[in-house]
């Protein structure tokens, strides 16, 4: 009982407080109207500083766990939803890298060749990428006469062209980067893993 | 609450840290001077505070540029020293690159499960421009798309690397079919050593008809600085590029019409109608899904129909395609040959009725002739009997 008298206190207190504050601010704000009067003008510069900027919305693809089939001897997996000849799982949408700046880039990639990131045999293993501005990418983000790797290219460890001018203008900033790996029956056991680095240099 | 706090800290570790990297100034410029010195500053943002990035200098010119600091962790900043010599031999751009590059830890490395990881890297740029002997210009035009009565700007971007000043008429050819139809003049002006200039000009497309066309950009400084820029005009239609050229007879078949947008806004709700006929008339139609097509999209749209009531043989089809722009509704037609064409389904199956049927009738025979006398034994025994 004692503890809500208290209350009681309080809140008168805290209303009151607020009604004399509201006439207060009130009166403060009937003392500002008018208008301001003259020809005076002033120039406003703003230089907007050229960024270089580049996200992976996407950034990881992982099938999972899995092996190789009896019948074939190799399993093929592709970020379209591919898996043939394995049980991994599916991956339905490849890497998004966006350009998030406010210039224009070239883009490159580079990662690790198949021997390496795969393993088994060498004239089996595939370890490719794709580039797009359709599906997942937005249309116009790097348009044909710009995008180089437009068919499945095998990766071969040095910087390999993408795409030559990626825009930023914003709905055309995306680009999608599909995977393709086929995995010999003969790649060593164990979690396999690559690091794709996306290069951008300013137009 | 102590469950919601656990649950959020899940939530908190599920969330997929993407890798973010914006470096600034992008770009900058300079013109040769013999002995040039100066400072540029870089900023480094990153969204995660705990990431490192190794800086390297590499390109042209790299041995004359020192960084304050080789790596960097999460948003930070750092200087780049540049000391030119005193002369360079090779006219023309040399371009620096500041190299800001993810690490990934060894930390990150360990927990993380992904076959494919990402990183990424931004090259800021740092050109340097030394002047060739006597005159020498650079030009650089370009354009943009629209549609007919929309104006075209162009910029045309003249920098002047010689070591000596010149003077210049500047002009844009438009072409179509290798002929120029109009030229755009700019004014006479005077360009200094190593200065850079914008122009801007208009094309007034009223009297244009849709289609690509060039931009030649001209600029006569005793020698010609050419440069060439391609601009469509666009109007509110869709082409066909291609379509299903031929079809089994059989069931349900697709039917694909390859389109293109010729308008440079977006076209939506649009989707073709198909009217099969032949010399006796009309036989069938059908409708594709709609679809929108982004400026000069191309796109494959599909439909399905019955086929079997179909004939071998050539038929004409009427492609109608209906589509909105801008509110405007619009169709276009578009007459073309399709040719039915019996399966490989049904072959095989009327072989291997009558590879079954042959069969069949051979091991009767077979049976009948084994038979036979018994056969023929009985019935006389049994009409004796009779």
């Amino acid at each position: 009982m004692k503890s809500i008298n208290i209350l009681i206190v309080v809140a008168i207190i805290a209303v009151t407080f607020s009604v004399v504050n509201l006439i207060v601010q009130f009166d403060d704000v009937m003392e500002l109207t008018g208008f301001a009067i003259g020809n005076d003008s002033g120039t406003a510069n703003v230089t907007i500083i050229g960024q270089a900027s580049i996200e992976f919305t996407a950034s990881t693809i992982d099938w999972g766990l899995g092996a190789v089939n009896e019948v074939p001897t190799s399993a093929l997996l592709v970020t379209n939803g591919t898996v043939d000849g394995g049980n991994w799982s599916a991956v339905s949408t490849g890497l998004l890298l966006r350009n998030d700046g406010n210039t224009n880039v070239s883009v490159t990639l580079t990662s690790t060749v198949a021997n390496d990131f795969i393993g088994g045999l060498s004239a089996v293993n595939l370890y490719q990428l794709l580039v797009s501005d359709t599906g997942a990418g937005e249309a116009n983000s790097c348009d044909s006469n710009h995008l180089i790797m437009d068919t499945f290219t095998e990766v071969n460890g040095a910087e390999q062209n993408a795409c030559t001018n990626f825009s930023y203008y914003d709905a055309q900033d995306l680009i999608e980067i599909d995977v393709l790996l086929r995995i010999p029956e003969d790649a060593t056991p164990g979690l396999k893993s690559a690091t794709i680095t996306a290069s951008a240099t300013p137009l | 609450m102590i469950r919601f706090i656990f649950m959020f800290v899940i939530f908190i570790f599920l969330i997929n840290i993407c890798s973010a990297l914006m470096v600034g100034p992008a770009k900058v410029e300079y013109n040769f001077e013999s002995g040039f010195e100066t400072i540029v500053g870089y900023s480094v943002s990153h969204i995660n505070p705990d990431t490192e990035f190794e800086l390297y200098v590499a390109g042209d010119l790299s041995e004359f540029v020192t960084l304050d600091k080789d790596k960097i962790i999460g948003t930070d900043s750092f200087m780049v020293m540049i000391s030119l010599p005193q002369f360079i031999e090779k006219p023309g751009k040399h371009r620096i690159l500041i190299g800001v590059k993810e690490k990934i830890s060894d930390k990150e490395e360990e927990v993380s499960t992904a076959m494919i990881r990402t990183s990424v890297t931004i090259q800021a740029v740092i050109d340097i421009y030394v002047p060739y002997p006597g005159k020498y210009l650079e030009i650089s035009l370009s354009s943009h798309n629209v549609n007919i009565g929309e104006p075209v700007n162009f910029k045309l971007e003249i920098l002047s690397q010689g070591k000596e000043d010149v003077t210049v008429t500047p002009k844009i050819d438009i072409i179509s079919d290798n002929k120029t139809i109009e030229t755009l003049y700019f004014f006479e002006r005077e360009i200094k050593s190593q200065e850079g200039i914008n122009l801007k000009k208009m094309l007034d497309t009223t009297e244009y008809n849709p289609g690509v066309y060039s931009a030649l950009a001209i600029v006569d400084y005793g020698k010609l600085a050419k440069s060439e820029s391609i601009f469509n005009l666009g109007e509110l239609i869709i082409n066909l590029v291609n379509y299903t050229k031929q079809i089994t007879i059989g069931g349900i078949n697709s039917f694909d019409i390859e389109v293109e947008s010729g308008w440079n806004n977006k076209i939506d709700g649009a989707y073709a109608e198909v009217f099969i006929s032949n010399s006796l008339g009309d036989l069938l139609s059908f409708k594709t899904s709609p679809t929108s097509l982004e400026p000069w999209e191309k796109k494959t749209i599909t439909g399905f129909f019955d086929t079997s009531n179909f004939t071998k043989g050539f038929y004409d089809a009427n492609i109608t395609f209906i589509y909105y722009g801008k509110d405007v509704g619009k169709s276009s037609s578009e007459l073309v040959k399709i040719e039915f064409i019996e399966g490989k389904g049904n072959l095989q199956m009327i072989l291997l009725i009558t590879i079954g049927a042959i069969l069949l009738l051979v091991i009767l025979l077979i049976v009948i002739k084994k038979y036979w006398h018994r056969l023929v034994y009985l019935s006389i025994r049994n009409s004796r009997a009779q």
